[in-house]
């Protein structure tokens, strides 16, 4: 799984303590979550995604989702 | 599960309470070495003197076998003690740590039965071993982050 966590963290112009402060978790998660070491749970990745106002789904993405996306792209631009 | 029932600043006191306890109990063996050093070779006259020391240092071997004890118990205060943020990958770098030191006490066991002929190594250094290790390997992968 791919997430956007240090793309909005730098859009929020927030070091990775200070997230961490902001959603009360260790800065080793924040971290290890953009390093793709470590999936967040459910209630964690719905936290980031409100406080970055975005989705769920845009912070994380599947990568399997992502090959399937793209593989559809390559199609339509081949039809 | 949850066995981290101390509140953070539980740290401090079980690190402090540690060291001088160990301060205390390195200290006397400091002393044996230094008497083992004077005397030489014969055992016997080491055993007196150290036996003599101790009376004058803390009382009798029975305090300063009380203190080692008081060093385990802080270690292990220190270890069921509270991070600052308690979270999943925390719990989970917890997890890793206690499998490798578990891993490693097991393997640093089974040589010691295959080679310690003497029983030197013994259920209270195995214990002061894990509780060490667990420490480490839990620091190390908190500060490689």
């Amino acid at each position: 799984m791919r997430n956007l966590v240090k793309v909005e963290r730098a859009r929020f112009n927030l070091t990775q303590a200070q997230l961490a402060e902001k959603l009360n978790v260790s800065r080793q998660t924040i971290h290890a979550i953009e390093k793709n070491k470590f999936n967040p749970s459910v209630y964690l990745a719905l936290k980031m995604a409100n406080f970055f106002n975005v989705t769920v789904e845009y912070l994380f993405i599947i990568e399997e989702e992502e090959n399937r996306v793209l593989a559809l792209k390559m199609q339509f631009k081949m039809d | 599960m949850n066995i981290q029932i101390l509140p953070n600043w539980f740290k401090k006191v079980a690190l402090i309470t540690f060291i001088v306890s160990y301060i205390i109990v390195g200290f006397d063996s400091f002393i044996d070495g230094v008497v083992d050093g004077f005397i030489g070779q014969p055992y016997e006259y080491s055993e007196v003197a150290k036996s003599q020391r101790m009376l004058d240092f803390v009382g009798s071997k029975t305090v300063l076998n009380y203190l080692e004890i008081v060093a385990l118990l802080s270690i292990i205060a220190y270890v069921i003690t509270k991070e600052k943020v308690e979270d999943d990958y925390i719990k989970i770098l917890r997890l890793e740590s206690y499998q490798l030191s578990f891993t490693i006490i097991i393997f640093v066991g089974i040589v010691f039965i295959l080679f310690d002929k003497d029983e030197l190594f013994g259920l209270f250094d195995s214990i002061t071993l894990f509780l060490w290790l667990y420490l480490i390997i839990f620091f190390i992968n908190k500060r490689k982050d």
